[in-house]
């Protein structure tokens, strides 16, 4: 088998639990997916390829995976609550509103457009190329940058604040990835792809294609993984070795959806945790979560308060 | 129905006032649950106390009484949907019988969370369907919540008076 020449290291423990069906259906499930979204956005005619058609398989992927997380479940420990489902909808709710305006106006998209506009870019090669080619080369291009980002947040105080709420989480899950201070969420959404004048098709195929690959890389759900997908893709196994308790083991596995860019650059490890988060696993409140990058602001302005208000001795 | 109040010793689950009882249903799970009378209130107390020794949990005890309180407690803490409250044994003329009252900031943000979500679809108009649609979504989680968790707890509660609870789950993965 080729696959198995592939070295993943220690992935691959966990296994699917079930009659014949149910392990047939979870060892080709992400393949498959993967595969259907490939054809539909490349086949679709154009009154049903569109972003709001994207955007509702995108809902829809979303809750097939917290259902997923019922059939499958990975580890007892990282059960959904009723808590835990109303924290994590409210940051996806955040996401979608907030942080998606201030990405619309303040974002990469409208900074590329501007530079664009201003040197006279025009790249209409760019859209010659062949339809998967330009999907690919976009997603490449977002997670080649989103690398370095993730990277520069575990490495830089600065960033790793703006980062770090989203390491609180206790436990994985499908949505869990939403949960963070909307500045991270804002900056780890940037990218410069919008420099290439791709289709737009190919833009919808790159983002379902991603969906494909990362929706998983939270998810409380048990897969037979093949080898081939874990050695290219970051999954669950990768991403939760990255959430782990102590700190020194979250430096690794930082691509969002290729696994085989951390190979090239020596930071890929191929292990898993189920125990998650920071400070020996204490959950931070949303409050929490919203301040904690201005925490350091909020303890200098209190000393100079607290200094400022102390008594004069009487000479 | 009942409400906590001072410290364990002297705490009572005692009713609140009409005007307030009106208002602080919407974060405060209320309930009572028949005791076997075999049981000392020591006993009743000793089985309980096992769901508050968990991370974030503080708690005190009097002899029918205990008061809790969480802070940022872990999600896997089978109680953690709850950040204070009290349980007390209180005997009547049908014999005894446990009374709680327990509070959730939890349930009083889902119940105010589409507030902020309509407010964001009238002031951001990019945002109007996605507003209305998490104002929708949160109006749903916060009936779920309140119909599922005083359903729970006091599941949980049962169970572990009679002495089948598995807490293998809350103690997170080892």
């Amino acid at each position: 088998m080729a696959g198995a020449a592939l070295n993943i290291g220690n992935l691959g423990k966990i296994e699917v639990e079930g009659g014949p069906v149910k392990q047939f259906i979870f060892t080709h499930f992400q393949p498959a997916v993967l595969l259907a979204m490939i054809l539909f956005w490349s086949l679709a005619p154009d009154s049903i390829a569109k972003a709001s058609v994207a955007v509702g398989i995108g809902i829809a992927f979303k809750v097939i995976c917290l259902g997923l997380e019922w059939v499958s479940e990975r580890h007892a420990s990282w059960r959904l609550t009723w808590k835990e489902l109303a924290t994590d909808v409210f940051y996806v709710a955040i996401s979608y509103t907030l942080v998606k305006f201030a990405a619309k106006h303040i974002g990469s998209k409208p900074a590329v457009d501007a530079i664009k506009h201003y040197f006279d870019i025009h790249t209409p090669w760019a859209a010659h190329m062949p339809l998967l080619l330009q999907a690919l080369l976009l997603m490449l291009i977002f997670d080649f940058g989103q690398y370095w980002m993730h990277r520069a947040m575990h490495n830089w105080y600065p960033l790793w604040l703006t980062h770090a709420p989203h390491h609180y989480i206790t436990q994985m899950n499908a949505l869990k990835g939403a949960i963070g201070n909307p500045i991270e969420i804002f900056l780890i959404g940037l990218g410069i792809g919008g420099f290439f004048d791709f289709l737009p098709r190919a833009a919808l195929l790159a983002g379902a294609v991603s969906m494909a690959i990362g929706a998983y890389t939270h998810a409380n759900i048990r897969f037979n993984t093949p080898r081939w997908w874990l050695y290219l893709f970051n999954t669950i196994e990768h991403h939760s070795l990255h959430h782990s308790q102590d700190y020194e083991s979250t430096r690794c596995n930082y691509a969002g959806t290729f696994i085989f860019i951390d190979r090239i650059f020596g930071t890929c490890v191929d292990d898993e945790s189920e125990l998650v988060g920071q400070e020996g696993g204490r959950r931070m409140s949303i409050r929490e979560q919203m301040l904690y990058p201005f925490l350091p602001l909020i303890d200098k302005f209190q000393t100079w308060r607290d200094r400022t208000a102390m008594p004069v001795p009487a000479e | 129905m009942a409400r906590p109040d001072g410290d364990a010793g002297t705490r009572r689950v005692t009713g609140p006032s009409s005007r307030m009882r009106l208002i602080d249903w919407i974060w405060h799970v209320r309930g009572s649950l028949p005791l076997d009378p075999s049981q000392s209130h020591d006993d009743v107390l000793n089985k309980l106390d096992v769901l508050f020794r968990e991370k974030g949990t503080s708690r005190e005890r009097s002899n029918n009484t205990l008061v809790f309180h969480k802070k940022d407690p872990l999600s896997q803490d089978k109680m953690a949907t709850f950040d204070s409250g009290c349980l007390q044994i209180v005997d009547g003329s049908s014999g005894s019988e446990l009374r709680y009252d327990l509070r959730s900031r939890a349930l009083l943000f889902c119940f105010l969370a589409p507030l902020l979500f309509l407010a964001i679809a009238g002031i951001i108009e990019s945002s109007r369907i996605q507003g209305y649609v998490f104002a929708a979504l949160f109006v749903v989680l916060y009936v779920g919540g309140r119909l599922l968790e005083p359903w729970l707890v006091r599941s949980l509660f049962r169970k572990s008076l009679s002495g089948s609870c598995d807490n293998r789950v809350s103690q997170g993965p080892v």
